[in-house]
């Protein structure tokens, strides 16, 4: 029993050395404050911290709006976080302790939380793109748009290649799996009325009963996704018919070689804000970052980095850094022009029944 | 009478009461042991779960609603009565999955030279080491269409299977992660065995089939049961690997927890899933309990002092 | 089925699953060289422009720092009072034992993100949101049940006779607990701490609520960058986890190898 002893023995050094090891490399860790957002916020200058979803949308911040210039011009210092979470940003403004000064959300958030997890905001609606002025609101200022647009597999359909939200819903005609985010918000409920015959113009306050009817006849073909990186290695992997991505999903997805087609024609324009947080100690800083982004040029810039349409009326055109990148840009006038935004109105009055309805559809 | 209680009480690691037990002061030296816990338990973990139970019963989509409102949703919802069912699914499956691989996995590494041993161990603790978010990202790319493992497949004429957003995915994702998880606790167990009793359970007469079932797998089974136990948990509330590599109909009950709470913020409703799914787990690990006194892990205080 | 057919049958499943086991972890090491942003394995052309990456993105740098730091600590701490705890429910008598099991199984039960939002509240007003204490506090409450879970266990198997013989002898509790419980119980107090350390590096749920722009773990950083993006990158902080991983493994290694050999030989 003794001798054996030592078989354990060497057991545990083996987890104490990798943990001493761990501490051991560790041990240039740096601890920080608590983030609580500056309490000394001056006329000029201060700290604010935006929160978005992450990867490249803080990438483009960084790049295009946050630079040494920005810092230089207005003093204030910008700090990051990521990933945006409606319950976390709730919780700070419940308990007053706000983390996240600003944030990037999403419409129908905005809306429906306004004035309880959403600070107003001055805006001039006439400032904006005329397709884009319905979504300004009280909390709601819009940065640029994507959209999800409806991409098909080149190889498969290149002799009759689909076109429309009928083609799309047509398994017969074009036959083969449909790739589909999992969240409700992308436009294929709209899509499935408008393939059933809803004009455009008649598609919001929207038939549900109908749209999940129609969507019934492509459920046994689905192919739904769950991330982004899931989305693109779909696309690339080129056992999917069609599917409906973001237009930067599928940029990125034809970058790495997938060999598909967008379709413009009836895209859903969503809209990317800033958004400000109820409640925020640092709000005279935060206005002043409102001042400086606000800018046409800087939102044209972005959209040179990345497929987003400028949301100001006086930004330019992007200029392309190549054909790819243009082709699955919404900024190009002839895509924006074919492509429908959604109604972020309606989606904040009835996001709660849309969500459980799609997630029983989806995942039944 | 089971052969394995029969044989329980004739096995060498018998549990018996430490005799004489002071009254009062041995009563407070042994509980002062789990004040630690009971602190950290008390703040992380009480305070958590009050206003769990608070907001499932107090906060209604809406504004308003009645007490039991939020659970009469759940259950009303077939949704959620089939997410239920699928989590407790998935959970049954990647445990016993885990069990028949990581089973004769710990045996061998009790019956092998000491440098084997070494190596195997260090196959199980460096997964650890790596962390699931690795292994997520590495499985999201073994197990694509194209990938390696359909390219494998591929050679010896089987597939290409579809297993990224599958079922599929989805268990061979869990099980790789979670088999270290059950192969430490029953190696922990296999190697308290003596192995002579199977010795002379075959000198008597057993064959080797029935010195195993009656002998060595009764012995064995407070491992198992340790790490099935952990295997079957960390299965219900898994909600990272389900979302990487499934689809929504792979989905367990945590991912439409958080989606009600992050994307919904129906705080009352999560509150209330996730009550549910935790009154469901206590009550079968509770059954099993009552099933298998072997099985009384969780209850073992009371088990022991019997 | 002859002995040795069993034999060699055993030594091949043991290897695939070995193969199982390890081979996971080694695809980030050929994609962390990958020249495009692409899942394509193995990768068509090559390059070190997202370790470029890496290195120039102090977040990344620090992200991995953070949690192996948190980690540790979690590690020492959970394994600690954990066991204390284990030892207490197995050996003590007092009422309510059976729910302090279940309130201390009941972390690794509810969904970890009911937990992770009322942590975060008590943290933000504590003003302790993106601090070491606050990780080490809240992973150590996801490590616990898997200490308390294991020692139990060990506990169980274990012969409290030799226990009581030296009380017997004149021992005091805490001496016979430090002088022959916890020796015996060594194997399962590894685990346990191995468990806990994983419990703590896979943590993803909690963190992204608890952490703030200054401190942010590496599962946060690689879930967004997965959900996002495709980006190499994550290959390349996997690669260097994995480095990291395999060395205090190598150190361990060679300590085992001579006091293996010392036990070995001693028992046979």
């Amino acid at each position: 029993m003794r001798k054996s002893l030592w078989k354990r023995k060497g057991g545990w050094s083996a987890v104490a050395g990798v943990a001493v090891a761990s501490v051991a490399l560790a041990a240039c860790g740096s601890s920080d404050d608590a983030g609580d957002g500056g309490s000394a916020t001056g006329k000029r200058g201060g700290k604010v911290t935006i929160a978005t979803y992450g990867g490249k949308t803080e990438d483009v911040m960084k790049a295009v709006y946050f630079t040494p210039e920005f810092k230089a011009r207005t003093g204030i210092s910008m700090s990051f976080d990521a990933p945006l979470d409606y319950a976390k940003l709730q919780t700070q403004v419940e308990s007053g302790n706000i983390q996240w000064d600003m944030t990037s959300g999403d419409p129908y958030m905005a809306i429906a939380q306004c004035g309880t997890v959403f600070a107003k905001i001055r805006s001039d609606p006439a400032m904006f793109k005329e397709k884009y002025r319905d979504v300004v609101g009280d909390c709601v200022l819009p940065r640029d748009a994507g959209s999800f647009i409806k991409a098909y597999n080149a190889k498969t359909f290149a002799d009759d290649p689909p076109s429309s939200w009928a083609d799309f819903f047509d398994v017969e005609k074009y036959p083969g799996k449909r790739a589909v985010p999992s969240f409700y918000y992308n436009g294929i409920i709209e899509g499935a009325l408008l393939a059933d015959g809803v004009a455009p113009e008649d598609l919001y306050p929207l038939d549900l009963d109908r749209a999940f009817k129609k969507m019934d006849s492509i459920r046994g073909d689905l192919l739904v996704y769950n991330t982004l990186a899931q989305s693109i290695q779909q696309q690339v992997s080129g056992d999917v018919a069609m599917g409906i991505y973001t237009d930067s999903a599928a940029w990125q997805a034809a970058d790495a070689g997938a060999t598909i087609e967008p379709i413009w024609d009836q895209a859903f324009i969503y809209i990317n804000l800033w958004t400000v947080t109820e409640g925020t100690p640092n709000r005279a800083a935060v206005d002043q970052v409102i001042n400086y982004v606000l800018n046409p040029r800087l939102q044209t810039e972005a959209a040179e980095m990345w497929p987003v349409s400028p949301a100001l009326k006086d930004a330019k055109q992007p200029r392309y850094p190549n054909e790819l990148f243009k082709k699955y840009s919404l900024a190009v006038p002839e895509h924006e022009e074919v492509a429908i935004p959604f109604d972020q109105q309606w989606y904040a009055d009835n996001y709660e029944e849309l969500n459980q309805r799609f997630t029983a559809w989806i995942s039944g | 009478m089971s052969n394995a209680q029969r044989l329980n009480r004739a096995a060498p690691p018998s549990r018996s009461k430490p005799a004489g037990r002071g009254l009062a002061g041995l009563f407070s030296r042994e509980f002062a042991l789990i004040i630690p816990s009971l602190i950290l338990l008390g703040f992380a973990m009480g305070y958590p779960l009050a206003t769990i139970v608070e907001r499932s019963v107090s906060d209604f989509p809406g504004g308003h609603g009645a007490l039991l409102d939020n659970y009469r949703w759940f259950f009303d919802e077939e949704l959620n009565r089939v997410v239920l069912l699928r989590t407790f699914r998935t959970a049954a499956i990647v445990t016993l999955a885990c069990l028949v691989i990581a089973y004769p996995y710990a045996y061998a590494m009790t019956v092998v030279g000491w440098r084997m041993r070494l190596v195997m161990q260090a196959a199980v603790i460096a997964p650890l080491l790596v962390g699931t978010m690795t292994r997520n990202y590495s499985w999201v790319i073994l197990l694509q269409d194209k990938g390696p493992v359909n390219d494998a497949l591929g050679a010896v004429g089987l597939g290409p299977f579809h297993m990224i957003g599958s079922l599929s995915g989805v268990i061979i994702g869990l099980v790789q992660i979670s088999l270290p998880f059950i192969i430490l606790p029953l190696y922990a167990s296999l190697r308290e065995i003596d192995v002579r009793l199977m010795g002379a359970a075959r000198s008597l007469g057993a064959t080797p089939t029935q010195a195993f079932t009656r002998v060595y797998l009764p012995l064995s089974l407070p491992g198992v049961v340790a790490g099935s136990l952990v295997v079957f948990v960390i299965t219900l509330g898994s909600y990272i690997t389900p979302a990487l590599l499934g689809s929504p109909q792979q989905s367990l009950l945590p991912q439409l927890v958080a989606q009600q709470i992050n994307q919904l913020l129906a705080w009352g409703r999560g509150s209330a899933m996730g009550l549910i799914l935790l009154g469901v787990t206590l009550l079968l690990l509770w059954l099993g309990s009552r099933a298998s006194r072997w099985s009384s892990v969780l209850s073992n205080g009371s088990g022991g002092g019997r | 089925m002859s002995a040795g057919k069993g034999r060699i049958a055993l030594n091949a499943f043991c290897g695939l699953v070995m193969v199982l086991l390890i081979a996971p972890a080694l695809v980030a090491v050929p994609m962390s060289f990958n020249g495009r942003a692409t899942f394509e394995f193995p990768p068509r052309s090559w390059s070190t422009r997202w370790y470029e990456n890496l290195l120039s993105d102090v977040t990344w740098r620090d992200a991995i720092v953070h949690s192996l730091t948190v980690a540790a600590i979690v590690t020492v701490v959970a394994t600690a009072i954990g066991t204390a705890a284990a030892y207490g429910l197995a050996r003590g008598r007092f009422p309510g034992r059976a729910a302090v099991m279940a309130l201390a199984t009941a972390p690794m039960i509810i969904p970890i993100v009911l937990v992770a939002i009322a942590l975060y509240a008590i943290f933000l007003e504590a003003r302790m949101v993106g601090t070491l204490q606050a990780f080490v506090i809240a992973h150590s409450l996801i490590a616990l049940p898997f200490v308390i879970v294991t020692v139990t266990a060990g506990l169980r198997s274990l012969d409290d006779g030799l226990e009581r013989a030296a009380r017997t002898l004149g021992a005091g509790p805490a001496v016979a607990f430090f002088t022959v419980t916890l020796p015996l119980l060594k194997r399962s107090l590894a685990i346990a701490a191995a468990l806990a350390f994983a419990a703590s590096l896979d943590d993803v749920v909690v963190a992204m609520f608890i952490s703030s722009p200054t401190f942010q773990t590496l599962p946060v950083k690689i879930y967004s960058s997965l959900t996002d993006t495709v980006d190499p990158t994550v290959a390349v902080a996997s690669t260097l986890t994995l480095s990291l991983a395999a060395l205090g493994m190598a150190v361990a290694f060679l300590v085992m190898t001579k006091k293996g050999a010392a036990g070995d030989a001693a028992s046979r």
